[in-house]
């Protein structure tokens, strides 16, 4: 029954946005014609199929219609955006290859009108979908009761998920939230388990969550088969609450429960090849387009300085704890001190080249050649001088976390102010949250996000960087 | 007709502010709604679990 309502508002949403877009084309066609532009005949026969593909390639390509898309409205709405962009770039595209840059100029004001119906319908429409979503619920005649039974902070969580974007199912809440049930043994749980499928029963609940603290969790069998019997699906949340205040990741391997502390995505072999593509991409560029260059220029000027190597190494914590020597241009006078103690403000160490060279993160590019061989990422957490590595790891537990990953030019905690000097151990246990965090949700993404808040926060210039 | 390119362009402009405005107040909007049943049922628990040790300590008594 939910289907029906599922797929019918899949499909009309499907069906208008493609309406649109061809009474977009149409519009353009109106206004164009208006201009005086020798169209060929390819671009006119095909303006309307050049509409519809335009469309549903993004469309596609984000999965905009996907159920499990379209039924949370935050996902729904970035994906419209995402493809509604795409959409307007690949119709440019289309006009400019197909008609010419020249004749491309003459049809903007066409342009203009047609992006401004689009967006006006693309505001309304979205509008409207979302009041459907929500009002979907009460013109469903027979409709799909959820329920919990078990009250406890792990039963909270789940009913505040169940509630977010709940459009096609009929949430009750917790069933036993004002009850004072405390279970002494496993018997009287079975016994108020029993009394609750005979309830669920009466009250015409489709679907049972039972969240209960997995030693009473003891006959899963009997469990199902009751509930079978009266028709209700059962799914069983352990209550990990009294274990741990942590939030786990729980995953399936070949039937058994693996519980970790948390998700990293690059433990998937294909993105940690889609990371190794992108920095041997970026780092070739950066060495050809930029090192070729300014190597010598800077070379030159840190000779100028007085003696000592143009490059200054270092060895760093890297991936799995292992060190490795870490390249940068020399931005100070050669000092015994280098290895143990970190720049400061006004460090009279620092050489006037060195003290622009830092100032604008110059200094850091000779670690592309680290990302070539294969010891360092463009994007990753920073790593650190071995005996700050040592020092931290006894005073911050998950310090090492960030040592899963390969350490990078720049990071999610650079861009997020938490670069420069640690003055205090609060000041790297933030800096370590941001690393875990970037280790726990990578993405391509994130990474070119990354790259770019890099490139503005340097020419914007920082307050830390010194 | 530059009336009407300003008409457009406000149109355009509009539109896509609204979107995104309206966007993140339904966010909110929806986030808020879920919190406060979540905070009305953490009180609940936090009540039955007050409860459950009936026994008061002295500090309270003195309370």
């Amino acid at each position: 029954m939910r289907n029906r309502y599922k797929f019918t508002f899949i499909f009309s949403t499907i069906l208008v946005d493609l309406m649109a877009n061809i009474a977009g084309g149409l519009i353009f066609l109106r206004f164009a014609k208006d201009a005086s532009v020798d169209w060929n005949s390819f671009t006119l026969n095909n303006i309307m199929v050049a509409s519809i593909i335009t469309w549903l390639l993004p469309s596609l390509y984000y999965n905009l219609y996907r159920l499990d898309s379209i039924c949370n409205l935050q996902t729904f709405y970035r994906n419209s955006w995402r493809s509604f962009c795409v959409q307007r770039i690949l119709w440019q595209c289309y006009i400019i290859i197909f008609q010419g840059g020249y004749q491309y100029s003459l049809v903007l004001s066409a342009n203009l009108y047609q992006l401004s119906f689009l967006l006006l319908y693309f505001l309304s429409s979205r509008i409207l979908f979302a009041v459907v979503l929500s009002n979907i619920k009460k013109w469903v005649k027979k409709s799909f009761n959820v329920a919990i039974w078990g009250f406890n902070t792990t039963s909270i969580e789940l009913a505040a998920q169940l509630e977010t974007n709940n459009y096609f199912s009929n949430f009750l809440g917790i069933i036993n939230d004002s009850t004072d049930e405390d279970y002494k043994s496993i018997e009287s749980f079975n016994n108020a388990f029993t009394t609750v499928i005979h309830k669920a029963s009466a009250t015409n609940i489709n679907e049972l969550y039972i969240v209960a603290k997995p030693e009473y969790i003891v006959d899963l069998s009997y469990y199902f088969e009751l509930a079978d019997r009266y028709l209700i699906r059962l799914k069983f949340v352990p209550d990990f609450s009294k274990i741990s205040k942590l939030q786990f990741s729980i995953s399936n391997f070949n039937n058994f429960y693996v519980i970790t502390p948390r998700q990293e995505p690059l433990q998937d072999a294909y993105n940690r090849l889609i990371k190794r593509i992108f920095d041997i991409v970026f780092s070739f560029l950066v060495i050809i387009l930029l090192l070729s260059w300014l190597y010598p220029i800077l070379a030159i000027l840190i000779k100028r300085q007085g003696h000592g190597p143009v490059l200054f190494k270092q060895l760093r914590t890297g991936k799995k704890n292992q060190s490795f020597w870490c390249y940068k241009f020399r931005s100070m006078q050669v000092n015994p001190t280098s290895d143990t103690q970190q720049a400061q403000k006004n460090d009279v160490r620092v050489t006037a080249i060195g003290k622009f060279m830092r100032r604008t993160s110059i200094d850091e590019l000779p670690q592309f050649f680290n990302v070539l061989i294969g010891n360092m990422s463009v994007v990753g957490p920073r790593p650190h001088m071995i005996k700050h590595t040592e020092d931290y790891n006894v005073h911050i537990n998950n310090f090492m976390v960030r040592h899963f990953v390969k350490p990078g030019i720049t990071g999610l905690a650079q861009v997020s102010g938490y670069r420069g000097e640690i003055k205090k151990v609060s000041d790297m246990r933030r800096r370590i949250k941001s690393d875990i965090d970037y280790v726990q949700n990578w993405s391509l993404v994130k990474d070119i996000k990354i790259c770019f808040l890099t490139v503005f926060n340097t020419l914007k210039g920082e307050e830390n960087a010194f | 007709m530059i009336i009407t390119y300003y008409l457009a362009g406000l149109l355009s402009g509009v539109s896509v502010a609204s979107f995104f405005i309206g966007k993140e107040l339904y966010r909110y909007y929806l986030k808020n709604k879920v919190q406060e049943k979540k905070l009305n049922r953490l009180l609940k628990l936090n009540e039955k679990i007050k409860n459950s040790f009936p026994i008061a300590t002295p500090e309270m008594s003195n309370n």
